[in-house]
């Protein structure tokens, strides 16, 4: 690192992803305050290990193989099914220890395995006085470093293949760590049934009001203090995203390459926030619970695209979460019997989901990825099913509705082979090129699907969008 | 919806890049509506409390030890 402006950037990037970690860390102590001051007395200090010791133990799987599946899966199964061993966070690799030729693994290793965390403290509160111990450790194994993992490997990275395929598009995770958090704890939740009377005898649900309101009003600022180390960790500071050759272009991006402006962020979070308050205070009468947790669901509602939004339009969106999130919390709570002690599968199941889906119609038509050597972005071949813009680079949803409907039953046979036929297909489709000489032409061409693995585990190209990796390069 | 924004290529000449560039009066207009929605609501349910209060038995007093 001798060049001056290389040194730079790469220093600050280091340092800012440091502080993230610190600030994220107030998720935790505002977990721990709120599941504490929620739980009565008897079950307090289950409640504050449970939830404490889910720290070490998903960073512990976060090194031994959080990150690496995060990096190894970007591309399986649908434009590789090969799993790299080299993706320098093995936790053999040489990277991730003090090492003067890498600044930024390490830091981007610790942000990653904060999110794990969240995602697991998440499970934690809506369980509280119900778990073994062990059996919530196995849960928050599965959900902070493998559950919420593999989706933000496939969606959350810009050579992931839904952002490369799907133009798929969730700046802060509302749909790929939130949601599958959230209806993660409710799938836990059917099975585990209510507290010991959280349910009247003829089924009506009681409150059972938190021994500590003000553990948890403080433990709710905390997680909001939180929040806003997690949305900088998604990005990445300061790069140049102009291409080799060109005149330099400095910016901070998106977790996909694409510039975005930290002010701007700044005002879409603060308007989000605000919006789902006032709203949770409106809509549940000034509860204070569900006033502090109308801020989050606020924000996650607007996190998908929080990146590009302009800051009503989070905040509209905001407003809209918290009152579906509100209604349907209640709702399921009085038609299933389920109970959810914080309420996290509304404020991160239902409002996480709602968020990706909003995202992909407010941001219709807009660049999902940009490649560029600054960002390290690569366009896998036959990337942009959606459609792509002039430069080749896939878009979020399309803009002409006539190719979705095209482009239908075309994805449905890509996601079904992917996610279930994907690997068996490929094996069987490399043994038919094997053989191709030998067999009847008809019936070799029965495996060759539109879209279907075709030689070398690759996804075909799309006959529209070949040469864009030229353009790409240049 | 969309962002009206299509390509990145250029991008020392791209400036708002949200959906619904052009609409910032609408935006005004919502936020201006919101806050007043707000405050009215809680106008009406200071008074619904009040008046509940002004209709309901007086509880007795409870004193907490350090009182």
């Amino acid at each position: 690192m001798t060049e001056h402006l290389t040194a730079l950037t790469t220093i600050f990037t280091e340092f800012y992803f440091f502080l993230t970690v610190v600030l994220m860390f107030f998720i935790h102590v505002g977990f721990c305050m709120y599941e504490v001051g929620a739980a009565r007395t008897k079950n307090v200090q289950h409640t504050l290990l449970k939830n404490t010791m889910a720290i070490p133990l998903v960073g512990l799987c976060f090194f031994l193989f959080g990150m690496w599946i995060y990096i190894a899966f970007q591309g399986w199964p649908v434009n590789s099914l090969s799993l790299s061993f080299e993706t320098g966070f093995e936790p053999w690799s040489q990277k991730i220890a003090p090492n003067l030729t890498d600044r930024i693994s390490g830091v981007f290793w610790a942000a990653f395995a904060l999110f794990g965390m969240t995602a697991a403290s998440i499970v934690s509160g809506s369980l509280i006085e119900r778990t073994k111990t062990s059996a919530f450790f196995i849960i928050a194994i599965y959900v902070g470093a493998i559950a919420w993992v593999i989706p933000a490997a496939w969606a959350w990275a810009g050579n992931g293949w839904m952002a490369q395929y799907l133009g798929f598009h969730d700046q802060y995770c509302s749909a790929i760590l939130h949601s599958v958090a959230g209806f993660a704890t409710l799938g836990v939740l059917m099975h585990l049934g209510p507290r010991i009377g959280k349910f009247a005898a003829d089924g009506t649900p009681r409150e059972i009001p938190p021994h500590n309101p003000w553990l948890v009003t403080i433990g709710l600022f905390m997680i909001f203090i939180g929040f806003w180390g997690f949305y900088a960790a998604c990005h990445v500071p300061i790069v140049n995203v102009a291409a080799e050759g060109a005149t330099p272009y400095f910016t901070a991006t998106n977790i996909y390459g694409v510039p975005i402006t930290l002010s701007g962020v700044v005002m879409n979070f603060s308007l989000a926030l605000f919006g789902g308050m006032v709203t949770a205070y409106i809509v549940s009468k000034g509860n204070p619970f569900w006033t502090y947790s109308g801020g989050l669901t606020g924000l996650i509602s607007a996190s998908a695209g929080n990146d590009f939004y302009h800051p009503v339009i989070a905040l509209v969106i905001a407003v809209a979460g918290t009152i579906m999130a509100y209604k349907l919390h209640y709702w399921v709570e009085k038609k299933y019997k389920i109970d959810d002690a914080v309420g996290a599968v509304a404020v991160h199941g239902y409002c996480g989901l709602f968020g990706g889906v909003v995202a992909g119609f407010a941001l219709w038509g807009y660049p999902a990825i940009m490649p560029s050597a600054g960002v390290a972005v690569t366009l896998a071949d036959g990337a942009g099913w959606f459609g792509v813009n002039a430069e080749g680079l896939p878009i979020v949803t399309d803009r002409q509705p006539d190719r979705l409907a095209r482009l239908r039953p075309r994805l449905r046979l890509r996601a079904g082979l992917g996610a279930r036929q994907g690997p068996v297909l490929a094996r069987h489709a490399a043994r038919v090129a094997r053989e191709g000489a030998a067999r009847p032409r008809r019936q070799a061409r029965r495996h060759d699907l539109p879209g279907a693995f075709g030689s070398g585990g690759r996804v075909r190209g799309h006959p529209a969008r070949r040469g864009q990796d030229l353009i790409i390069a240049t | 919806m969309s962002t009206g924004i299509t390509s990145v290529a250029n991008l020392p000449e791209l400036a708002a890049m949200y959906p619904f560039a052009g609409f910032e009066w609408l935006f005004t207009l919502i936020v201006v509506a919101f806050t007043v929605i707000f405050i009215m609501k809680q106008i009406a349910m200071d008074k619904d409390e009040s008046a509940e209060a002004a209709t309901s038995p007086i509880p007795a007093t409870t004193i907490a030890p350090a009182e």
